[in-house]
């Protein structure tokens, strides 16, 4: 009986969700957008089955916008140009990680609408790579008086924002995959609000400049999000070996390293012999 | 021979290192990369482990480093002096010889490790100690060798590692740096000699008149 309650209630939350997932989709006067969730499990027919990622160190990194899909009102969509200079300035944070060895920029063109995994798989043989960052996005300008609010979509769930009217609100979403295991490994988003500042005259190319703010505000905002999401994925990598295998190629790279753990230890140990070794001197 | 009252031999180490990681570039040219050793830069044999490869790395190498060393100077700087040499070479002979596959060797490690062995032999061997300092020395001891044998019979690091940094660590080097240890100790362990204590005005014993060791 309370299963069926929960159920029910899960049911009737999911509409209201769905709900307001539509009126996001026909509220809007303008929007354009990008789902990692739609590009990699779009395809029912594509059956995903995970496995433990298998990590060749020093890792190669691809980096994709993957597929756009507007409305067909939208007058100002993201240029290649933008995406270019976008994923440079994100791919630059993946060169400073010391286990990357290369970053592929790899042209949305080659990515094919829902084209899942099986697309991801011929990537990685043309670009010989490990791990791609897949870069969506999803940016709405409230231009219609009736609309208050957006949901956005990722790869971990729904963020739900409100808006004025002539506001632009974006987000940029980094997910990073294992290719191979078909593993998500982490994310990193980037969410920005512009405020609305055009008058009718000057409308159109207000909106059009809102736009580029807003990309760029929100993927300053990702760039921090994935300094930190690195480090963090570092330390799972670290504190869980059997969650990731780490693989390491001929020809790598070896240090003699103390290690904090073993440092700490003999530091201590040493420490507390020669405060016992403190003994009054004998004649 | 007296020892200094300032560990010259570990500060100039350890300003080279921390010089090094400050300047990338002339790490480059001392760093071991066996293509360039084969072909001739033999000097990179021996000065590898002034070169870090990461600032962590470099960090908990030199805490052990300056604690050991520097408290082996003041003690027996001669055997410290065989022993820093000693792990300065062996690693790097060792990866050269045995380790084709290792392409770059960095770190310290061995050169501490070598200093932890020496220290921990020389306050094992002072009789006059109190058996808990000595026995804390030789869980000292016990530490440095017995985590290099169980990574190497395990084939990962016992703790929590370089990871994802980008390089293996290698226990092999730190077993060599304790070979090194040991022998600079001279013959540990087969005879403990008497303690001979030169009493100075101050009433504490002198410098380096421990017999055998410096």
């Amino acid at each position: 009986m309370s299963l069926s309650f929960s159920r029910k209630h899960a049911g009737l939350a999911l509409m209201a969700l769905g709900a307001l997932g539509a009126g996001c989709a026909t509220g809007q006067n303008s929007r354009f957008t990008s789902s990692v969730v739609d590009y990699l499990y779009g395809d029912k027919e594509q059956v995903v089955t995970q496995s433990i990622p298998r990590l060749s160190l020093p890792l190669r990194v691809g980096i994709a916008f993957v597929p756009g899909d507007n409305d067909g009102r939208r007058q100002h969509v993201i240029t290649e140009n933008q995406k270019l200079r976008l994923s440079r300035r994100i791919a630059s944070q993946f060169e400073e990680v010391p286990y990357v060895e290369s970053i592929e920029e790899i042209p949305t063109a080659y990515l094919q609408p829902r084209g899942g995994f099986t697309n991801l798989d011929q990537i990685r043989s043309m670009y010989d790579i490990d791990v791609i960052a897949l870069i969506s996005y999803d940016q709405v300008q409230h231009t219609d008086e009736d609309w208050t609010s957006v949901t956005y979509w990722t790869i971990v769930g729904a963020y739900v924002v409100s808006g004025e009217i002539n506001d632009t609100s974006t987000m940029v979403d980094a997910a990073v995959f294992d290719i191979a295991s078909r593993k998500f490994l982490f994310r990193a988003p980037g969410l920005s609000h512009v405020t609305g500042k055009g008058t009718p005259v000057n409308l159109s190319e207000q909106l059009r400049l809102d736009s580029m703010e807003g990309l760029e505000l929100a993927t300053d905002e990702l760039i921090g999000n994935l300094q930190a999401e690195l480090g963090r994925f570092q330390q799972r990598v670290e504190e869980s070996p059997e969650e990731y295998e780490v693989h390491r190629e001929a020809g790598y790279t070896g240090g003699g390293g103390v290690g904090g753990d073993l440092a700490t230890a003999l530091i201590a140990f040493g420490a507390l012999a020669s405060l016992c070794n403190r003994r009054p001197s004998r004649i | 021979m007296q020892p200094p009252s300032v560990p010259y031999l570990t500060l100039g180490v350890a300003a080279a290192s921390v010089g090094l990681w400050f300047a990338p570039e002339l790490g480059e040219a001392l760093i071991y990369r066996r293509d360039l050793v084969a072909g001739g830069e033999v000097w990179r044999l021996v000065t590898a482990p002034l070169v870090h490869l990461s600032a962590s790395h470099l960090v908990w190498n030199l805490a052990v480093f300056l604690w050991a060393a520097a408290a082996c100077e003041r003690r027996c700087p001669q055997r410290l002096g065989r022993a820093l040499g000693a792990s300065a070479l062996l690693p790097g002979l060792w990866a050269l010889g045995w380790q084709p596959e290792l392409a770059v060797y960095g770190g310290l490690s061995a050169l501490a490790t070598a200093a932890v062995v020496l220290l921990a032999l020389h306050e094992l061997r002072d009789a006059a100690s109190p058996r808990l300092a000595r026995g804390l020395w030789a869980v000292v001891l016990a530490l440095v060798v017995v985590k290099p044998l169980a990574e190497l019979g395990l084939q990962r690091p016992l703790f929590a590692g370089a990871g994802l940094e980008g390089w293996r660590p290698l226990p092999a080097a730190h077993l060599l740096g304790a070979l090194s240890g040991l022998w600079a100790a001279g013959r540990v362990g087969l005879r403990r000699p008497p303690v001979l204590r030169e009493v100075t005005p101050a009433g504490g014993p002198a410098e380096g008149t421990t017999p055998g060791l410096g």
